[in-house]
């Protein structure tokens, strides 16, 4: 078992780090502790638990605006917005499902740390977008603060946008300052027979481009229980649902059912969280796209793999594909000839969930140019110039 | 304001450094007349000009590239320029620098449907992306108000808002791609044709970076679906607190309007007298609300804004009946700074955000400032962001008032910054509040942001004197200080 740093103060934060720089010591920072099997597993690193760093620290609904400690579970901060009908409108991904974790423990940090967006993307952002300002502490062991507490801010760098996704391997966010949004007055989702990939990206993309779009756009496609299906999610004041969802059910020509706002609900969660992908021996691929290219690079990919199973969200946008394990010598293999695909459509490929061993050999984000990567370790070295914060979570950068 | 001192040395080898860039991008791409120089002298922020040593007006990304190469080797300090419509001093040239003009990089590359997107050159204004799209059903969301004029790629360096981004977003919100050239000549490509690619998110860093990171020369940007629909209300007020509340309270029952903006009676009588709107000259703050979407959305948005607006004590309430009408609302708020520049020989327009529910002391304090500098101040303010607009009158030709402009407008971003607001919504730290910084930011947050500068431009070359009120050396920034490899944390809980 490793070593366990639980600080409860900034200042506790900067002493911990000074101290891991000077004794070279890496730390992986987390908050509930669920995300850990994202990236390239650490060995050997002391834990910086910020459970302690908890509590929110201002709310004020009518400014859309709230004020958290890094560790205050997720859970908090989301009870605490539905009480005044608002909520985090990236809808962030719970990866609790998936990473089997038990999701109630993850912390609102960890949410922007890995900017994990669901569903409603497209229309209202990812995590990036929300984050409106932070406290930290860098992988130098210096306190600092970027950004501010309105959403409406230009003053200096926006360093907000590095913080998310970056995996905790900048800085140790101890405080954060995001935007929230009004929750739905009522939702629905029309849901559209469909196997065939290229009628899904066609009816994705005319729903996507009317001014009726929706708030969330999938296609269920391989392996997934059930016939292929289209899913548009319909959010906002009742009356103006019924004629958006007429609009929509015109482009097939009316061919499609109506779920009502509890089966919504479920449905968009299991989407978000991937609790189609119920074999927790599959690997499972990350793919982002431009997202007309998506339905069809799903079914190319399910084609490549063994038991493929398939979504595509963000309307067609990202891919979520899973597959049966290869042995340790195909991973490589497998990876590239997953990525030459994703890129000759323009995307590229996480490796989102595999066993340690595979994810310490396979690339687990998608490679970068030598211009870029050689730019975004520049990046990391103004933070942590001892790699020290996560180490080698995100690899080489 | 004080810029760095320029290097007398690179002043003296101008005419070897023009033909050195002359033989990368032709003559006729480098100006070194005084005549041509002057047309770069200055950007919205006229009150300081400065023509450059040379500017140098590529047309291929190759030429940027070679450029920054040859200034780098050089040693010659580089300021971009798109159209030069920063209102913060973004684009101000130096003495001893090179402009380097992004205008020839005008074209649309390719509009994409399928995936919603354009992909441009930086050169191309803001509203030429929408004139390009909507009669497709698609536009570009963010509109600031010199839509016109603004060249996408400035948008990206000022990370742009507009009078929507309330609902839409700013420019951060709404790109999907770069390419940018660093320093050393190097071509990027950030982001994509798609959203949250990973690795660290640099295009989220490069947006609103103002020209010190790297030289924007390509952009790709969402398109959204046109709204089938948009009505406007003017809600007229007799005090700016109850309009104040009544924003909230719109907020806060879940409604975001496409638009919702505030102004004064100074500023309500000057556009009105400026270009007939209809604005209830008489009241004391007037909204103007914007709701968009499908029939039944905006009506629904309509009566929920009325009835809260009559709750809130509203003295009138006018909803347009027609395109036309919606248009006139919007024609005097649009026209504001026009209609103030009437009534005043000069203006300076401030841009600060706060929270919103410190408007009615922020607005009291105002006024007793204005008072005490002896100059009047007009109000406009996107009201549902908290991002302020006072504009001070005063008279460039009587001595001391320029003078007294900017001490008062340094005071009310002091002000926005004591009550839990910010410098700049969107217009820039630039030049204009560079020397403020440090009042929002300590010296460790400013050194911090400088060392992200030193990841792309560590000689310093890109737009000195921009945003950083102290310019620290990269090495002297990057110097670790280490305690000793003691613990130094008894007190921290272990398990």
């Amino acid at each position: 078992m490793n070593e366990v740093l639980r600080p409860r103060t900034d200042t506790e934060v900067a002493e911990a780090i000074q101290w891991a720089v000077a004794s070279e010591t890496v730390l992986d920072v987390i908050g509930g502790g669920t995300k850990r099997a994202l990236g390239h597993p650490l060995i050997e690193a002391t834990v910086l638990d910020l459970r302690d760093c908890r509590g929110i620290v201002s709310y004020e609904p009518a400014e859309l605006v709230m004020t958290v400690r890094a560790g205050t579970p997720r859970q908090e901060v989301e009870a605490a917005l539905a009480e005044k009908n608002q909520m985090l409108a990236f809808e962030p991904m719970d990866t609790g499902f998936l990473l089997e974790e038990d999701g109630t423990r993850q912390s609102i940090g960890a949410v922007f740390a890995c900017n994990l967006a669901g569903p409603r993307r497209p229309r209202s952002g990812a995590a990036r977008d929300h984050l409106l300002g932070a406290r930290g502490v860098t992988g130098r062991g210096d306190v600092f603060k970027t950004g501010g507490r309105v959403v409406k801010n230009v003053t200096g760098y926006d360093l907000s946008k590095l913080l998310c996704g970056s995996y905790g391997t900048l800085a140790v966010m101890t405080e954060i300052s995001f935007k929230v949004l009004p929750a739905p007055i009522d939702l629905r989702t029309l849901v559209f027979p469909c196997s065939d990939h290229g009628q899904a990206a066609r009816l994705m993309r005319d729903a996507a481009n009317t001014p009726y779009s929706p708030e969330g756009l999938a296609w269920l496609a391989y392996g997934i229980d059930g016939a292929g299906r289209v899913l548009m999610r319909l959010e906002g004041n009742t009356p103006a649902l019924a004629e958006r969802a007429a609009a929509l059910a015109a482009l097939a020509s009316g061919q499609c059912r109506e779920l009502g706002r509890d089966e919504s609900l479920t449905l968009w969660r299991d989407i978000r969280d991937l609790r189609f992908f119920n074999d927790p021996a599959q690997w499972v691929w990350r793919i982002t796209v431009p997202p007309f290219s998506g339905p069809a690079l799903a079914a190319d990919l399910s084609a490549l793999v063994s038991g493929g199973r398939c979504l595509a969200d963000w309307a067609g946008g990202l891919v979520w594909l899973a597959h049966d394990p290869v042995g340790e010598e195909q991973a490589e293999d497998l990876a590239v000839r997953l990525r030459q695909h994703a890129e000759a459509a323009q995307g590229g490929a996480m490796l989102f969930r595999a066993p340690a061993a595979i994810r310490k050999r396979v690339a687990v984000f998608h490679p970068r140019p030598a211009a870029l990567s050689a730019l975004e370790k520049r990046v990391r070295e103004a933070f942590d110039p001892k790699r020290i914060l996560c180490g080698e979570r995100m690899g080489g950068v | 304001m004080k810029m760095p001192d320029p290097d007398t040395a690179v002043i003296a080898r101008k005419d070897e450094l023009a033909a050195g860039l002359a033989a990368i991008i032709g003559e006729e791409g480098v100006v070194t007349d005084e005549t041509g120089l002057k047309a770069f002298e200055c950007d919205g922020l006229t009150a300081y000009q400065q023509p450059p040593l040379i500017a140098v007006l590529p047309e291929t990304v190759e030429q940027v590239s070679a450029v920054l190469r040859y200034c780098r080797e050089q040693g010659v300090r580089i300021v971009p320029r798109g159209a030069g419509t920063s209102l913060s001093g973004g684009a101000l040239p130096l003495a001893d620098g090179i402009l380097l003009g992004m205008g020839k990089f005008n074209r649309i590359l390719q509009i994409d449907y399928d995936n919603r997107l354009a992909r441009v050159q930086p050169g191309v204004t803001n509203l030429a992306i929408t004139r390009a799209v909507e009669a497709d059903g698609f536009y570009y969301a963010p509109d600031p108000s010199s839509q016109i004029a603004c060249s996408i790629g400035g948008n990206i360096a000022e990370n742009s808002g507009g009078v929507h981004c309330l609902k839409y977003g700013l420019t951060t919100n709404n790109i999907l791609g770069l390419e940018c050239v660093l320093t050393d000549g190097s071509v990027i490509r950030l982001g994509g044709s798609h959203f949250d690619g990973g690795g660290y998110d640099l295009m989220g860093l490069m947006t609103g970076s103002e020209g010190l990171l790297a030289v924007i020369t390509e952009v790709t940007v969402r398109l959204l679906p046109t709204p089938p629909g948009a009505r406007a209300m003017l809600i007229g007020f007799d005090a700016l607190e109850a309009a104040g509340d009544c924003v909230s309270a719109v907020i806060g029952e879940g409604i975001i309007p496409a638009g919702m903006e505030m102004m004064d009676n100074y500023a309500i009588r000057a556009a009105e007298d400026f270009c007939h709107p209809g604005y209830p000259t008489d009241a004391a703050a007037l909204l103007i609300v914007e709701l968009d979407g499908t029939p039944a959305d905006i009506e629904f948005g309509l009566q929920t804004v009325r009835r809260i607006a009559e709750a809130h004590g509203a003295s009138s309430v006018r909803i347009s009946e027609s395109e036309e009408e919606r248009q006139r609302f919007w024609a005097g708020r649009k026209a504001a700074f026009p209609a103030v520049g009437r009534i005043s020989p000069d203006y300076y327009c401030m841009d600060g955000t706060i929270p919103r529910h410190r408007l009615p002391e922020v607005l009291t304090r105002m006024a007793e400032m204005s008072k005490r500098f002896g100059l009047r101040v007009a109000n406009v303010f996107h009201a549902g962001d908290g991002n302020l607009h006072p504009l001070i009158l005063y008279d460039a030709n009587e001595p001391g008032e320029l003078e007294r402009a900017e001490e008062f407008g340094a005071e009310i971003l002091k002000l926005c910054v004591e009550v839990g607001g910010v410098l700049t919504g969107e217009h820039g730290v630039g030049v204009e509040k560079r020397d403020l910084m440090g009042t929002m930011f300590s010296e460790e947050d400013l050194k911090q942001q400088q060392r992200v500068k030193c990841a792309f431009d560590p000689q310093g070359l890109l737009n000195p004197g921009k945003m950083f009120p102290v310019l620290h050396r990269c090495a002297e920034l990057g110097r670790m200080h280490i305690h000793g490899g003691r613990l130094p944390f008894p007190d921290i809980p272990r398990f």
